[in-house]
């Protein structure tokens, strides 16, 4: 665990490097580049000092990590404001639709795979179990950009159950939907080879019910690996809520950077890029994590 | 073939049909008159916001995104297939280099780095393709070097060493062939899946811009016109989400299911 915190440590110092060096690597002088595709009315030698162009690269690279020990990540060339209190509350709403979507998307996926895994015998079971699977196939296919404003359209305009603009609980369902379609085929397939063991046969013997046996000798020892799998969603599930936020109006990091971007402004650009890229390291290490604290198999067999 | 025949006849179908109106059609025309129209027989989708007629419109951009995105995913194919055939035959050190190189590049999406060369080359092809290949390259890059690391202990791979075969012989005579029919049966999955991450990032305004009509740049158009035009949006999602399904259907057979 020690060395995965120390990984976690090298490729978050990496990105903060990528992410400051960027700027340096446009074609010619940056700073023409950026005056001109601009037009900004800030003087030039201000913009150089700002984003610390007029120092050496390493100098800059010690001074802005001191900035960031320090939560100082720079002003926006546009706004003006400070970078790290104008993105913490958009990262704020975006973490809030990730994690309302994810909890959708779970309470939905897992039962659904969990059914499917289990072997029916009945018939009417049988073409359920087939009709999730279709759904399934169905929610992994269809892209976010057409079912967003589909669903859009349905629930605010024909049926004016939810708000056209910043609604909260349609964003997460439509941000759910594939993502549920993915953990039902994960768990699904997870379940089924955890179930092909002998000792899901000796607790059907046992006289163990079925649905208690898919929890405790299906779903229970393939807990770890999907949590770890959990972990590594973490950055799509970020780049589905930039989608989602653009589709609802949702003001949050998604939206903040596009803007950013094309307005070529450079210190919220960094810094989006450096948190947006940490919360996917972060989420990695978290499932990691998680699945080291489930999993005691993990934590006898030293990692090689 | 014979398992997946709507899924096969619709993608002949579509794809085919739209080269062929694409080329003998004149669907850009633009009439404003009929700006937003709804669906009518003449007019079998309706038609977009400049008045031109979006069956037209839709087939062009489905073709240039389709278009788009198999030559990204050919890159991504050939960027894979050298290193996983290299990667092997290379010293030690190197190798694991690469290897951390991967691990760092798959723990981001695409999206990102989209965002990252965006941010120096601005919106616009280029970006999209830088993203679309560092989205795609190193998963397949994954797989195959598995693939190659279980080559690398077999009999075939060792008479060939023995016998005096470089690196880059190993590469191209020995682990390319076998290599190239795991990444084959990959095809359908990752055309869709461009496919997708071609429309995302075009709806978020950081590919094709309007102008040059893409499946990404008109479903963006349709999010724009929901309530006045809602047709746009059910014309331009609904040959994508079929083409995606039959792609989805094509890559069944071979996954085994």
């Amino acid at each position: 665990m020690i060395r995965r915190s120390l990984q976690f440590i090298l490729a978050a110092s990496a990105v903060f490097i990528v992410s400051r060096v960027l700027i340096r690597a446009l074609p010619g002088d940056p700073l023409d580049s950026l005056l001109a595709e601009t037009a900004l009315s800030i003087p030039r030698e201000k913009i150089a000092q700002d984003l610390g162009l007029n120092l050496g690269l390493l100098e800059q690279l010690r001074r802005d990590f001191i900035g960031l020990l320090r939560g100082d990540l720079g002003y926006s060339l546009i706004s003006r404001e400070p970078v790290l209190e104008m993105l913490l509350p958009r990262l704020a709403r975006t973490i809030a639709l990730s994690a309302g979507a994810l909890a959708v998307a779970l309470a939905l996926g897992v039962p659904a795979g969990l059914f499917c895994a289990a072997n029916h015998r009945s018939r009417t079971r049988v073409l359920f179990a087939r009709t999730v699977r279709a759904t399934t196939t169905f929610l992994v296919s269809i892209p976010l950009a057409w079912i967003g404003p589909a669903l859009l359209y349905v629930f605010a305009i024909l049926l004016p159950w939810a708000e056209f603009r910043g609604s909260w609980p349609l964003a997460c369902t439509v941000l759910a939907l594939p993502l549920a379609g993915n953990w039902a085929r994960i768990v699904e397939l997870r379940a089924r080879e955890e179930m092909s063991q002998p000792f899901f046969q000796a607790a059907l013997a046992r006289g163990l019910p079925e649905w208690k046996a898919i929890l405790k000798n299906g779903l229970a020892p393939s807990a770890g690996a999907l949590l770890a799998t959990l972990g590594s969603q973490a950055g799509a599930l970020l780049a589905g809520s930039f989608i989602a936020e653009w589709i609802f109006d949702w003001p949050g990091m998604g939206i903040a950077w596009v803007q950013a971007t094309l307005q070529r402004d450079y210190p919220v650009m960094e810094a989006a890029t450096f948190l947006g890229a940490l919360t996917c390291l972060a989420g990695v290490f978290v499932g990691d994590l998680l699945q080291y604290l489930w999993d005691p198999r993990q934590r006898e067999e030293p990692r090689t | 073939m014979k398992r997946n025949l709507w899924a096969w006849s619709w993608l002949i179908t579509w794809f085919g049909g739209s080269l062929i109106w694409t080329v003998f059609g004149d669907g850009s025309r633009f009439d404003l008159d009929r700006a937003l129209a709804p669906p009518a027989p003449n007019l079998l989708l309706g038609a977009d916001t400049y008045g031109r007629d979006l069956l037209s419109l839709v087939s062009g951009a489905s073709l240039l995104s389709f278009g788009f995105a198999s030559a990204c995913v050919a890159t991504s194919m050939a960027l894979a297939l050298l290193v996983a055939g290299m990667a092997p035959n290379l010293p030690r050190a190197m190798e694991q280099l690469l290897e951390s190189m991967l691990q760092f590049l798959l723990a981001f999406p695409s999206l990102l780095f989209a965002f990252m060369v965006a941010g120096f080359l601005g919106p616009g092809r280029l970006t999209i393709a830088t993203a679309l290949v560092l989205g795609a390259a190193p998963g397949l890059t994954r797989t195959l070097w598995a693939r190659a690391r279980e080559i690398s202990t077999q009999e075939f791979i060792w008479a060939a060493r023995s016998l005096g075969a470089g690196p880059a012989r190993l590469a191209f005579k020995h682990y390319l062939p076998h290599l190239a029919s795991v990444a084959r049966v990959k095809i359908p999955s990752m055309l869709a899946h461009a496919l997708v991450a071609e429309a995302s990032l075009s709806f978020l305004g950081l590919g094709f811009q309007v102008g040059e009509e893409s499946w990404g740049s008109l479903l963006s158009q349709a999010k724009d016109y929901l309530i006045e035009a809602p047709h746009i949006s059910l014309g331009v999602g609904l040959p994508l989400v079929l083409s995606l399904l039959a792609l989805d259907a094509v890559s069944k057979p071979v996954r085994g299911e």
